[in-house]
């Protein structure tokens, strides 16, 4: 499959979401929209929780979505693909085990090392918490894709000619990019796109909201003690937990 | 003096070389071309966010500050964004286009924002120099 047919594949799939939509349920973000004029406070850790048992084996609705989403493009070459989020899939040493599959994407750690050896700033932790790239400062040194413990981190090698939603802007070639909690839904009051994909497939695995706020579903499963984070050895303090490892 | 016919001979020679764009223009009808000024459409709306004489002036300034808040600190205010433009100017030949091509710059805005080039563009393509 090409990557023109693979993002009308996603594009209609996306158009076919909306139409069957109408019963499918659109999940509000708990907390309220940020209002336009306001910006981003530290109140707020926004964060999400993985649950891996309820993961299906071979789905990949929330990668699906998320390209289509920012107009990540698919070329079908490893070289220069990039992937926000990527499905890893793992098996445990023991004997009998399952093939198991695990979404990663960045994990808006708190202390994030792509921010940090970042020489032009472009990379920065946004008040509340989200990692972020700004486009037209990165000027594509790749520290950040090489600093990254998680390989969450992409480096766009040919310029995007696929628009599937221009709403959101696509990327030239030459810059770093990866996950961005859908920074541009959460500020409209939505659940990011992987989320919201997810809960569509009623896999209901991904849950998303402010870790900072007690009541918030999130922040419940994030105090239960089945949530972990990746590598937690190395005390970065990630925003993306993991249920089920 | 008998290396006078190759030094004038080349000198000669630089001096075309040298005029070469005079040359190629006049060949190509550049040089008499009639220079336009940009005519830009007519805006659909009643009134701009700044005075038209102010925004001539400032409005890479804004947008900048815009992006740099937007981007940095998540304030989305409407009002100065890109996509804020399109309402009353729907294209963007007609529009940024007419002056920008007329001043010979060419922001990079549009090589990841959309803003339709032509009435009906599709968002598709849109990459430009």
């Amino acid at each position: 499959m090409d990557r023109r047919t693979f993002l009308k594949m996603g594009a209609a799939t996306a158009v076919g979401a909306v139409g069957v939509g109408a019963a499918v349920q659109r999940i509000e973000l708990e907390a309220a929209p940020l209002p336009s004029d306001e910006a981003a406070s530290s109140k707020n850790r926004w964060g999400m929780v993985i649950d891996l048992d309820k993961c299906a084996r071979g789905c990949t609705s929330c990668a699906d979505a998320c390209r289509t989403e920012n107009n990540v493009p698919f070329y079908g070459n490893p070289k220069i693909d990039n992937y926000w989020i990527r499905i890893v899939t793992f098996k445990d040493p023991i004997p009998n085990a399952q093939e198991r599959q695990i979404p990663l994407l960045c994990n808006h750690c708190e202390y994030a090392p792509c921010a940090h050896v970042c020489p032009v700033a472009a990379t920065f932790k946004r008040a509340d918490g989200v990692t972020l790239v700004d486009k037209h400062r990165c000027i594509g040194c790749r520290y950040c894709v090489i600093a990254c413990p998680y390989k969450a981190r992409n480096f766009v090698f040919q310029h995007t000619e696929e628009w599937v939603n221009p709403d959101f802007p696509k990327r030239m070639h030459g810059v770093a990019e990866g996950c961005h909690l859908c920074v541009h839904r959460i500020d409209r009051g939505e659940q990011p796109a992987c989320v919201q994909a997810c809960a569509d497939a009623e896999h209901g695995a991904m849950t998303f909201g402010d870790l900072k706020d007690p009541s918030s579903a999130v922040a419940g499963l994030v105090a239960t003690s089945r949530a972990h984070v990746l590598r937690p050895e190395l005390g970065l303090k990630p925003a993306v937990y993991y249920m089920g490892l | 003096m008998q290396s006078t016919k190759w030094v004038i001979g080349s000198l000669v020679v630089f001096g075309v070389v040298l005029l070469s764009p005079f040359w190629v223009n006049a060949v190509t009808g550049h040089l008499t071309q009639e220079v336009k000024a940009p005519h830009p459409e007519a805006a659909r709306g009643t009134e701009c966010v700044l005075p038209e004489d102010e925004m001539r002036q400032v409005h890479m300034t804004m947008f900048m500050h815009t992006r740099d808040n937007t981007v940095r600190s998540g304030i989305r205010v409407e009002k100065t964004s890109l996509k804020h433009c399109q309402t009353c100017h729907p294209t963007r030949a007609d529009f940024c286009d007419q002056c920008h091509d007329f001043a010979g710059v060419k922001p990079e805005c549009w090589n990841c924002h959309f803003y339709p080039e032509h009435a009906g563009d599709s968002p598709k393509g849109g990459h430009r120099g």
